[in-house]
């Protein structure tokens, strides 16, 4: 086969890998946004409680809507206005204005049909006398059709009553200032959970769209909550991947025309980073399905480094010829890529499936993008004998230039050392466990959500104790044992109100023995005729209610007729089977003494599978745990480095010169960082991967054995490389979302680093 | 003195009333006879499906302080019953319940009419209500719709009605048809000139 044939078939065979590549991700790639993908693999309930329920926690379908007035009548009146146009909106399970009246005619057919089974008062005949003359007042004071509805049929007020303890809430006022004006509250329970921001959209459009056709001048609508939150991360992310994308990309396209001088050239140098970003994807797509909005944005961006690889190769091309370049360049190149290769795959094995796809999409990217660059680039009709040049900024930072004493070459093994040491002893002052810190949640907007939560009785979302057991009911049982221990915790000041699935379902025991405590129709007439002498009441009036006792011991209440109830959604987040066991949650409400709960919970009598839990310790110990593990697995991988390295060397001073440099470089580095911004987050750690991976290409390109115009070259290409890495993360640096921030900070900072130690360390 | 004339003149001779109703609503509040310090003790018959025959509620309302009416009922079950500014308490047998006055409209409509009816404030009840005045031999019914919506879901009207200065009853309108009189057997003549 002649030259060109070759490099047709060459081109050919890229194009058809590039066509195979977007086949696969415009067909099989979904986009998600659920942040439980970057949570590691958790050990223990509570750790566990936090993976199952990211996204889903109680509470976290719930959205507050605010609706704004000068005055306070007027924000009351357009709030239940808002929550009656929504009433039968299909992307909402419950909607409330809190200044409507709690209508007897609202409560639902699922609590009014079985109320004498989720009653937790026991029906005697000195309490139906109490309730008897307590209705009399109710009705002498305001009387209306509906309360004599539900006092004929519910003298006692059960279903009220199983009303109460569901809203399990104060009472949060019908309006409060807001500016200079008024604020009333309309709380809706969405049926989409928080992470499906699909659903999420639609009900916030609703949401929007009816508070718009109140037409209503000076007035307004501000929504809280964990759904409008997950579409502001996605709208911010999505803004600020956009934005900073074009951004670096056109400082790395200035970059690289200012070193090259050749369109042609520049489009060259982009194409192999192209295919292994196409490559990524489609990895992710086959071995995934779903891909993470961040593992989009973050894994571009580490992506975008592979551009040193034609670079390199080109930088040299222009000096020696393309032929002689690849000899060159290559095997280093090809070190690096399997390095950094070898770091991802270690990263894929952390048990983060966040993670695991931005490893995988890394690995594969870096490798093709390297695999590329020595297959598909030469193969390209570049004008070979036009070689650009370099720009004379540049060009003075040649060999001649650098450092030679061999006493330097032993700074960064120095300083490897230290930095290690220091790294062992002072870890906790480096590292942060706190995973809210990369919330792109305003703090602002979490503080009045908690604030939300707490007013309306909604669940704070950091407390709440797990009960395990092997079967649903054995779970509901162990909660109704629990919940006679919460009274006395209650008494003591603990907690305040809590909220528990047995509500809606009470363990079967319990429903059998509340049926066969309600008394006979014999009995109930008896207790009835007691209960109404010397008042006004005419015993026949309560014939609905000895009808509705006398059922109510036939019925039987399943898991299936809460779940056809509004009470789904709550129900389901509070009651669940994952891996061969169910978890009931009971969520606390208003104020939480947690120490005091801590205590309580480890003297108190019930044992067995019950977990009092702090979610942001379990958040932290979770993250924690999960560093321990990434830094074996990264030092297993670093000793896999090291053994490619003298494996492909052969010399072994060099190898660990070049291993040196690079743990030098994230030596200096993360102390740097933890100057510059605080202790370093689990995404810093991350991207100080990426950081070793420009450690080990600038090592291995600075040591390399050549003659000092090769040297000179090399110097020219890693600067190139340098001033492209620095651009394109110095643009993430200023992102507002932390995550992408991190990354941005930790490269650039990093790249500088481990540059300037190869530099003064390269004999 | 004028106005108690003419008002006077009114009740006793069909004799229409000069003005719109909100004009006769103010000659109305400004004759009336109601010393906000005192107790108006007042009657209520009750008849429900749940009774087996008509109730009589004895009790009286009185003002506790520039914001809150109290309603309290002595026969045939004791309770008390506060309307403030913000909040409603219902008191029974040494117990206490409060809520917010705002989740019963219809609460808070009796309260706006029975303090400007008590504080003889005409301006205040234009805020909540619509005033219509008829007048007739036996004397005078001032129909007080509510402005709010939210307020006239719940409570359809409240009809006062008096002769002279002298307040007879007040008649509370529910929108489901309910109709409650309150009637004051101890109104009080105040010395108008």
């Amino acid at each position: 086969m002649r030259p060109g044939q070759a490099n047709a078939f060459r081109l050919g065979a890229w194009a058809a890998f590039a066509l195979a590549c977007l086949a696969v991700v415009f067909s099989k790639l979904e986009l998600s946004y659920d942040l439980s993908y970057f949570l590691p693999e958790a050990r223990g309930a509570d750790e566990q409680l936090l993976r199952d329920r990211a996204g889903d926690a109680p509470g976290s379908r719930l959205l507050f809507a605010i609706v704004t007035a000068t005055e306070a009548a007027t924000a009351e009146e357009l709030a239940v206005d808002l929550s009656l146009r929504l009433q039968d909106a299909d992307p909402f399970t419950r909607v409330l204005a809190v200044s409507q009246e709690a209508g007897l005619d609202d409560i639902p057919v699922f609590v009014w049909k079985y109320r004498y089974l989720l009653d937790d008062r026991a029906l005697t005949p000195g309490g139906l006398r109490e309730e008897i003359t307590a209705r009399l007042g109710d009705v002498l004071m305001l009387s209306s059709p509906a309360l004599v509805r539900i006092i004929k049929a519910d003298p006692t007020m059960a279903g009220l009553h199983v009303i109460d303890r569901l809203n399990a809430g104060g009472e949060m006022p019908p309006s409060f200032p807001v500016g200079e004006g008024f604020g009333s509250l309309v709380i809706a329970e969405t049926r989409a959970p928080a992470f499906d921001l699909g659903g999420q959209r639609q009900a916030l459009a609703a949401l929007q769209g009816q508070f718009g056709e109140l037409n209503e001048p000076d007035v307004g609508l501000e929504v809280f909550g964990m759904g409008v939150y997950g579409l502001g991360v996605q709208e911010t992310i999505r803004q600020e991947a956009t934005f900073r994308s074009i951004l670096a990309t056109v400082l790395v396209l200035a970059v690289l025309f200012a070193a090259f001088r050749k369109w042609s050239w520049v489009g060259a140098a982009g194409l192999p980073v192209a295919l292994g970003l196409l490559a990524g994807l489609a990895a992710i797509a086959l071995v995934f399905g779903k891909v993470h909005g961040i593992t989009i944005a973050f894994g571009i961006t580490i992506l975008g480094i592979t551009v040193d690889y034609p670079v390199h190769l080109l930088g040299h091309a222009r000096a020696t010829g393309l032929d002689r370049a690849i000899d060159n360049v290559m095997p280093s190149i090809a070190v690096g890529a399997t390095s950094t290769a070898l770091a991802y795959l270690g990263l894929a094995l952390t048990g983060s499936s966040g993670l695991a796809q931005l490893a995988v999409f890394s690995l594969v990217g870096v490798l093709v993008a390297a695999t590329a660059t020595r297959w598909f680039l030469p193969a390209l009709p570049l004008p070979r004998g036009d070689a650009p040049q370099a720009v004379g900024a540049y060009a003075d930072a040649d060999g001649a230039g650098a450092l030679r004493s061999p006493r330097l070459s032993y700074l960064p093994v120095a300083i490897a050392i230290a930095a290690s040491g220091i790294g062992v002893l002072q870890v906790d002052r480096f590292w942060s466990d706190d995973l809210s810190a990369l919330t792109p949640i305003p703090a602002e907007t979490l503080r009045r959500d908690h604030e939300l939560r707490q007013a309306t009785g909604a669940p704070d979302l950091r407390y709440v104790i797990i009960v395990e057991g092997s079967t649903r009911d054995e779970a509901l049982s162990m909660v109704e044992e629990l919940t006679a221990e919460l009274q006395d915790a209650r008494v003591r000041g603990i907690v305040e109100r809590w909220m528990s699935p047995n509500v809606l379902l009470p363990s079967e025991s319990t429903q059998r023995r509340r049926a066969a405590e309600l008394p006979s129709t014999e009995l109930l007439a008896n207790w009835l005729d007691e209960a109404v002498r010397d008042t006004p009441f005419a015993v026949q009036a309560f014939e609905p209610f000895m009808t509705d006792v006398e059922n109510s011991k036939e019925l039987e209440i399943t898991a299936a007729n809460v779940m056809e109830s509004p009470f789904a959604g709550v129900f389901e987040s509070l009651l669940y089977e994952a891996r061969g066991h169910w978890t009931a949650l009971i969520t606390l409400h208003g104020a939480v003494d947690f120490a005091g709960l801590s205590a309580w919970s480890s003297n108190a009598t019930f044992l067995g599978n019950v977990h009092v839990v702090d979610l942001k310790v379990a958040s932290e110990s979770l993250v924690a745990r999960y560093r321990a593990k990434v830094s074996m697995v990264i030092g297993l991988a670093a000793s896999a480095i090291l053994i490619l390295l003298i494996a492909a060397e052969r010399r072994f001073s060099r190898a660990l010169w070049i291993v040196a440099t690079a743990l030098a470089g994230l030596g200096l580095t993360i102390v740097a960082l933890t100057v510059m911004t605080g202790p370093l987050s689990v995404f810093h750690f991350v991207a100080l991967l990426v950081v070793a991976g420009l450690g080990l290409d600038y090592g291995l390109f600075s040591s390399k054995p050549s003659t000092a115009v090769e040297r000179k070259h090399t110097h020219r290409s890693v600067l190139v490389c340098v001033v492209s890495t620095s651009a394109t993360f110095g643009v993430l640096a200023f992102s507002s979302i932390p995550v992408l921030g991190a990354i941005g900070t930790t490269i650039t900072t990093g790249c500088l680093i481990c540059w300037g130690l190869a530099r003064l360390g390269s004999t | 003195m004028i106005a108690a004339l003419v008002t006077l003149a009114a009740c006793a001779g069909s004799l229409p009333l000069p003005g719109d109703d909100v004009d006769a609503m103010s000659m109305i509040m400004s004759s009336l006879a109601m010393p906000g310090q005192e107790k108006l003790v007042f009657v209520e018959e009750r008849q429900s499906p749940l009774f087996d025959e008509i109730v009589t509620v004895s009790g009286f309302l009185e003002r506790l302080d520039d914001d809150t009416l109290v309603k309290v009922i002595e026969e045939p079950v004791p309770r008390r019953l506060s309307l403030g500014r913000e909040l409603v308490t219902v008191e029974s047998t040494g117990r206490a319940r409060e809520t917010a006055i705002s989740r019963y409209p219809a609460l808070a409509g009796l309260r706006s009419g029975l303090l400007g009816l008590i504080d003889r404030d005409a301006g205040a009840l234009l805020r909540v209500f619509r005033p219509s005045v008829e007048t007739a031999e036996d004397g005078w019914w001032l129909e007080l719709v509510p402005r709010q919506a939210r307020i006239e879901r719940q409570l359809n009207r409240l009809v006062v009605h008096g002769c002279d200065e002298t307040l007879i009853a007040v008649e509370v309108w529910l929108a489901d048809g309910t109709v409650e009189q309150m009637r004051f057997v101890t109104p009080v003549s105040s010395g108008i000139e």
